[in-house]
């Protein structure tokens, strides 16, 4: 990847301190979201996809902490910056658009005075001149009769249309990178389509960068120009979109393939990956995958590096690797 | 979106919407008869009160509350004297009406200063918690340690007795109070996915708190701050009655009821009437804050 970077993630490292024990939630994980382009994060719950981009913002809150690393936003360490410097940036070039629609508007505000916020914090704009953009902002983002949708709360809305108005109110001061945190989750699947399909559109319009995180695969495949597949707060595998579905590498990555359903093959049952994501704090030494790998071997007790296949894939497996002990003819491939 | 046509549903004309929200309110609240009946009492003795707040001078509808009259001392209620006269003779239905503004006055002032006070350092304590959170409520935590009455009487014997000092100890002992609901519902709105949303478009911590995390947990503060009035009114009657509140010969009516301890067996209309006005005024507010906190309540909407 030679393009420019709007966001270099460098060895970032969050963790939670409950009593006196440390939670590593993201550990060491590095990333790149290249300028207009979209990058995927993957992984089960608890893998640390979503403090990964909370940590983007700063948004952690006590116990956790952001302990290591750096996030550099077109070359500014966001680790280092002030709050108020923190602050222009939230919002105005980096903004988020979390999970739950239903929760994520103030229900004692109206439509409208929630999306002059936006204005109001970073341009400054009063009440008449807020609304107007208000206004513009939910028609780009398909609400129907939006001069009377302002006024409405956010009880009046739907769910699909509480995820526009997120949107809007993220997109409002035209974002240079958009953290999209599980932003279809909570919605049924046309309605996914349509979300998906418009923040595709509303990309190519402003010409922003994406973080998309999500468990679905099928987002994905649908929207990620890169994609990054963690587990247990690491970046497991790291590869543009084509090279990710059709030669994924890491054991996880492919178990995660064989576990979805496909279309163009009949298949009687699926292949689920054994066992659970292990608790926090038994957490093995080594690769963190080892205990539900199949292929796992002694070596696999030591952590293997991120390392770069040379066909545009960072793997981090030993199985690539030439310390590898086990049986060289692995076939790891998706079934 | 080209895939997506604009509906063509009409949607409701938003024309007042805050005249719309306190009809609901109302209609709610219309549904607790016993509330009703504690608001209804509550606006008429408001009005009534009035009456002795404007004059200082102890007139009210052309009579002189204060004036003594030895000769019709004692007397029990009559036409000419609708509650009774107390020892000094003294018109008491007149005394009652002037006192109501000072009654009222003490109870609501109390109440408003606490919460000028307790709302903010709730506030605070539940939203930055850590070190700051456990100082401040430790320090609650000590003023609640002393009952309301106490911590009242202490206070006033420090600083002597005034309707100003007693309105100040009130308030102070009811800080703590304020101070831990609203810190309890900081706590659980800030974590609300809609304040993260807030702060993801880079508000102030400020204007959060002030602007988003204070309208959401209005309504225990409100509740709470009507049934308090209640029982600032009554501590005030209380530590009046002890003589260390309002000084005689302001009709205050705990102090009334002090005057008439003595002539109990006599004349027991001179305790029984600033008694009866009491507990009116107390069943009212507890009556109309328990219609409060349903109406306000949105799970209980219909």
């Amino acid at each position: 990847m030679s393009e420019e970077m709007i966001l270099d993630i460098e060895d970032l490292r969050t963790s939670f301190f409950v009593d006196s024990n440390e939670v590593k939630a993201v550990d060491g994980v590095t990333f790149q979201v290249p300028k207009g382009k979209t990058l995927g994060i993957v992984g089960e719950s608890g893998s640390g996809k979503s403090i990964s981009a909370l940590s983007v913002l700063r948004l952690i809150e006590s116990p956790g902490e952001i302990i290591g690393g750096s996030i550099k936003y077109k070359g500014e360490d966001l680790t280092k910056v002030k709050n108020s410097r923190m602050r222009q940036i939230r919002g105005n070039e980096i903004s988020m658009i979390f999970q739950e629609p239903m929760t994520s508007l103030n229900p004692t505000f109206t439509i409208g005075q929630q999306l002059r916020e936006s204005y109001k914090i970073h341009e400054g704009l009063g009440k008449k001149e807020g609304t107007k953009r208000a206004i513009e902002m939910l028609e780009l983002v398909g609400i129907p009769s939006p001069e009377k949708r302002v006024d409405q709360y956010p009880f009046e809305l739907s769910g699909g249309m509480r995820q526009r108005v997120m949107i809007a109110m993220a997109l409002a001061c035209k974002p240079e990178l958009l953290i999209a945190d599980e932003p279809t989750t909570a919605l049924d699947v046309t309605i996914q389509a349509q979300i998906l399909e418009l923040i595709k559109e509303l990309q190519e319009e402003i010409g922003m960068s994406v973080v998309m995180i999500t468990h679905d695969l099928g987002v994905v495949a649908e929207t990620c120009d890169y994609v990054a597949v963690m587990y247990a707060g690491k970046v497991v595998e790291f590869a543009d979109v084509y090279t990710l579905f059709e030669n994924p590498k890491h054991p996880y990555t492919v178990g995660l393939l064989n576990s979805l359903p496909r279309h163009d093959k009949s298949q009687d049952e699926l292949i689920p990956i054994k066992g659970n994501v292990p608790a926090p704090n038994e957490m093995p030494s080594g690769c963190r995958f080892a205990p539900r790998c199949p292929f796992a071997s002694d070596i696999c007790n030591t952590l293997p590096e991120l390392e770069d296949q040379g066909d545009g894939n960072e793997v981090r497996c030993w199985i690539y690797t030439d310390q590898w002990d086990g049986d060289k003819e692995v076939q790891v491939n998706a079934k | 979106m080209s895939n997506i046509q604009p509906s063509q549903v009409p949607v409701r004309k938003p024309a007042n919407r805050r005249l719309d929200n306190f009809k609901d309110f109302y209609k709610k609240l219309r549904k607790n008869k016993a509330a009703l009946v504690g608001l209804y009492v509550l606006v008429f003795l408001f009005f009534v009160s009035i009456f002795g707040a404007l004059d200082a001078n102890y007139n009210i509808l052309g009579v002189n509350s204060n004036a003594t009259n030895l000769t019709d001392k004692l007397l029990g209620p009559s036409a000419q004297y609708w509650f009774g006269t107390d020892h000094l003779g003294r018109d008491i239905f007149y005394r009652i009406l002037h006192g109501m503004y000072i009654t009222l006055g003490v109870g609501f002032a109390a109440t408003f200063m606490a919460a000028l006070v307790g709302v903010p350092i709730g506030l605070l304590a539940g939203y930055y918690g850590g070190w700051l959170d456990t100082v401040i409520m430790r320090l609650m935590d000590v003023l609640l340690a002393f009952p309301g009455i106490l911590l009242a009487l202490a206070i006033v014997s420090v600083l002597g007795g005034s309707t100003i000092n007693v309105t100040v100890a009130i308030a102070i002992g009811a800080l703590p109070q304020f101070a831990r609901i609203v810190r309890g519902s900081t706590l659980t709105t800030r974590k609300l996915e809609y304040i993260d949303a807030i702060r993801a478009l880079g508000a102030k911590d400020g204007k959060i708190i002030f602007q988003h995390i204070l309208p959401n947990i209005m309504s225990p503060i409100i509740v709470n701050t009507t049934l308090f009035i209640a029982t600032a009114i009554l501590s005030a009657a209380g530590l009046s009655f002890l003589g260390l509140g309002v000084q005689p010969p302001t009709p205050e009516w705990g102090a009334m009821l002090n005057d008439g301890r003595n002539y109990m067996y006599q004349a027991a209309h001179i305790t029984f009437f600033p008694g009866m006005m009491i507990v009116i005024v107390v069943l009212a507010f507890n009556l109309f804050g328990d219609g409060l906190r349903d109406a306000l309540d949105p799970k209980a909407k219909k």
